[in-house]
């Protein structure tokens, strides 16, 4: 099969051009920009783009004791429906991903599925900050990496212990940087908004703290880092110094953290202010537009969901006792599209943040992350243009502030291992 | 002439839910005389207090029976929710039980109207974490209609307004009444976050002798409030400067013992305890009227 578009990626050149691949045995036997020669199936997708499916570095999947929330089956379906290849899948399930049995029960799980799930192990038994897990052990196993994601690792000694027990190794050490003390439950962004609701809020200090204690030890012990869901002007900035010290690190970028503002909640009935409730806390403009630079200039170097899905039992209530979280991988590139409309940027920044940066950090680029002759023929087609009111349904919870808003971007279809999953 | 019920029918639970109209109507009414609502069928209430208190439950429970309430009184201390059982589930409870609205008071922003969500009753907020605490915030309004009809008070709030839920309700209702509401300042995020979340003047504690009324706040320890202040003291006062608490009074730490005789001329704080019973009792009088009709 062949695929024609007149705005197909092309790496070398950072634009769209029109040009055709041919897909042979599930990948990708030949790349030409310009229009196929006669013979063989051609699918012409017109003026459609044709661009790498995304991987998302920031997944909770849930199912075990968490079926309500979401089953591998669901995060699946949301996935294609999202145009996601691959996804890294946080630790904090329930039972807990610290032990190697249950990261091997995750693993024969979902190995089978056209979606590739990478699990993330965590850093302490049961997320609890006490006990180490066998990190000698997991790191011998297909994982993306350590996290404690949902916690920050307040210890400063486990902190550099697991920071070394990662070095030289090419997994990620994800970090959730939250000062507990400053963040106070994480509701709302400290601001007159918040102030407005009466709720407890949380300062962009409860970030920049752990960022900043987490990139010096990182430049003293010359190890690189991953930087969960970033949020605030401040943060963003202590990373672009760090990039410029050459300290290496990676970080997302959120869909929400990049498209919202917590004024948002001004316009709110009080009832729905769970609904916006996400650790950190969806800041102020003037984070949202350094944030949006950040991501520009590849500070913020990987556009991750942080897609966290939760019951309406545990979400539909006051938001002091609601869940943190949104649902939002089956919207992930019609939200970075409205955010490269919103914020006039390239379409290089995104497929670097969505496909190539996410792949490297995997350790997937051998297969996914661009449309180069070898790869999985995994790809989306999208329209950029078109106007979208989200929908929900592929997840298994729509919790969050993304349903029924209007976006612009379409994604058509999602193809993996060159077979089609999802059609709009 | 009663009041216009209509605003009521599904409770109370923020202060914008009343017209001002309605507001000044209540205001007429809690003067009055006010006789049980004339029904073939009592009237039940369910008092639901999560948190502590003495004034709003109190003055609910007794409002209520001047007016031929039934109460359930739920202890949710002594309750199933020590076992584990929800919220939402104890309060359904009460519906089956025969409860026909609901007074809640909770640590929780919209709890009040997360109730009503639950069980599709009318529910009163006697207080909503930091949120909201609208009835106190209309006996406040009575207590300064009583003391001076036509006067559009300077008033400034004092004290750990970040976790007030009387500093917000009160705040609003005295602005759309047209009194002018300002904020003392003490030196955080969290009072200049409340002056613009609000739109007031931000002063400086030497200005409070400049001003009618002082409104002194309890620092909200249970919610994690902090008092930057100190307390406020007879020597922060102007010649004519009142002073309101919406109690219990932190006898030394809200107010200094300075101020703490509350049957002076300069104290409203047992006004306000008179005039919040009053329109708790005018407001469920409305509300009876409107559940009959």
């Amino acid at each position: 099969m062949i695929h024609f578009s007149k705005n197909l990626w092309d790496r070398a050149s950072r634009k769209f051009h029109e040009g055709y691949f041919k897909v042979e045995a599930g990948r990708i036997s030949e790349v030409e920009f310009k229009k196929p020669a006669g013979g063989g199936a051609v699918k012409d997708w017109g003026d459609l783009f044709l661009a790498p499916a995304s991987i998302d570095l920031h997944v909770h999947a849930r199912d075990f004791e968490e079926s309500h929330k979401e089953t591998f089956e669901t995060v699946e379906a949301a996935a294609k429906k999202g145009g996601v290849a691959a996804m890294a899948c946080l630790a904090n399930t329930r039972p807990r991903l610290d032990t190697v049995e249950r990261i091997q029960e995750f693993i024969r799980r979902t190995e089978d599925r056209k979606v590739l799930f990478r699990p993330f192990a965590s850093v302490t038994q049961d997320l609890a900050g006490k006990e180490n897990t066998d990190w000698k052990a997991l790191l011998k196993l297909p994982i993306a990496g350590l996290s404690d994601d949902g916690k920050p690792i307040e210890d400063i000694d486990r902190m550099r212990a697991v920071m070394l027990a990662l070095k030289g190794t090419s997994k990620l050490l994800s970090l959730h940087e939250e000062n507990l003390s400053l963040s106070r439950g994480s509701c709302l962004h400290e601001s007159p908004a918040a102030c407005r609701w009466g709720v407890m809020p949380s300062p962009t200090s409860a970030e920049t703290s752990m960022v900043t204690r987490d990139l010096k030890l990182a430049e003293e012990l010359g190890v690189s880092l991953h930087f969960a869901h970033m949020s605030s002007k401040e943060g963003v900035g202590l990373l672009a110094a760090a990039r410029k010290k050459g300290i290496k690190f990676s970080a997302e970028l959120t869909p929400h953290h990049a498209l919202l503002t917590v004024d948002e909640v001004l316009k709110m009935k009080v009832e729905k202010l769970s609904q916006f409730k996400v650790c950190p806390p969806v800041r102020g403009a003037e984070d949202q537009a350094a944030l949006r630079i950040g991501f520009r200039d590849a500070v913020l170097d990987c556009f991750a969901t942080d897609h966290a899905p939760h019951s309406s039992f545990e979400k539909d209530r006051p938001i002091e006792g609601a869940m943190h979280g949104f649902s939002s991988i089956e919207w992930h590139w019609t939200l970075a599209n409205e955010l490269r409309l919103q914020a006039g940027l390239e379409w290089a920044v995104l497929i670097s943040a969505m496909a190539e940066r996410p792949a490297e950090l995997l350790g997937l680029k051998d297969r996914l992350g661009s449309l180069d002759k070898g790869k999985d023929a995994s790809f989306i087609v999208f329209d950029p243009a078109a106007e979208v009111q989200l929908q929900p349904g592929a997840s298994k919870n729509h919790n969050g502030p993304w349903a029924g808003r209007r976006c612009r971007g379409k994604l058509v279809a999602t193809w993996l291992g060159g077979e089609k999953v999802y059609e709009s | 002439m009663e009041p216009k019920s209509t605003g009521l029918l599904s409770g109370l639970t923020a202060v914008s839910d009343l017209s001002l109209d309605l507001v000044f109507e209540l205001f007429e009414s809690s003067q009055k005389k006010l006789s049980p609502v004339s029904s073939s069928k009592i009237p039940v209430g369910a008092l639901c207090f999560f948190e502590n208190s003495s004034r709003t439950k109190l003055s609910f429970e007794q409002a209520g029976r001047e007016l031929g309430v039934d109460w359930i009184d739920f202890q949710p201390e002594r309750s199933s929710l020590q076992k584990g059982e929800s919220w939402r589930e104890s309060l359904q409870l009460l519906k089956i039980y025969g409860a026909q609205f609901l007074v809640t008071r909770h640590a929780e922003t919209g709890f009040a109207d997360w109730a009503r969500e639950w069980t599709e009753l009318p529910v009163f907020n006697a207080g909503d974490g930091a949120h909201e605490h609208p009835t106190q915030a209309f006996g406040d309004a009575l207590c300064l209609f009583l003391k001076s009809p036509k006067t559009k008070f300077q008033i400034a709030f004092y004290g750990d307004v970040d976790r007030s839920r009387v500093a917000r309700s009160s705040t609003q209702l005295f602005k759309l009444l047209g009194h002018q509401v300002s904020v003392v300042r003490d030196g955080t995020q969290a009072t200049e976050n409340f002056s613009k979340a609000f739109q007031l003047d931000l002063i400086d504690r030497t200005q409070i002798k400049k001003i009618d009324v002082v409104y002194a706040l309890r620092t909200q320890k249970e919610r994690g409030g902090k008092s930057y202040l100190g307390p406020l003291e007879f020597s922060d006062l102007g010649e004519k400067t009142l002073v309101m608490h919406a109690g219990p009074v932190m006898e030394g730490e809200d107010l200094g013992y300075s101020l703490c005789d509350f049957s002076s001329a300069r104290s409203l704080v047992h006004q306000q305890v008179k005039s919040c019973f009053d329109m708790r009792r005018a407001l469920l009088h409305c509300f009876l009227l409107g559940a009959k009709a």
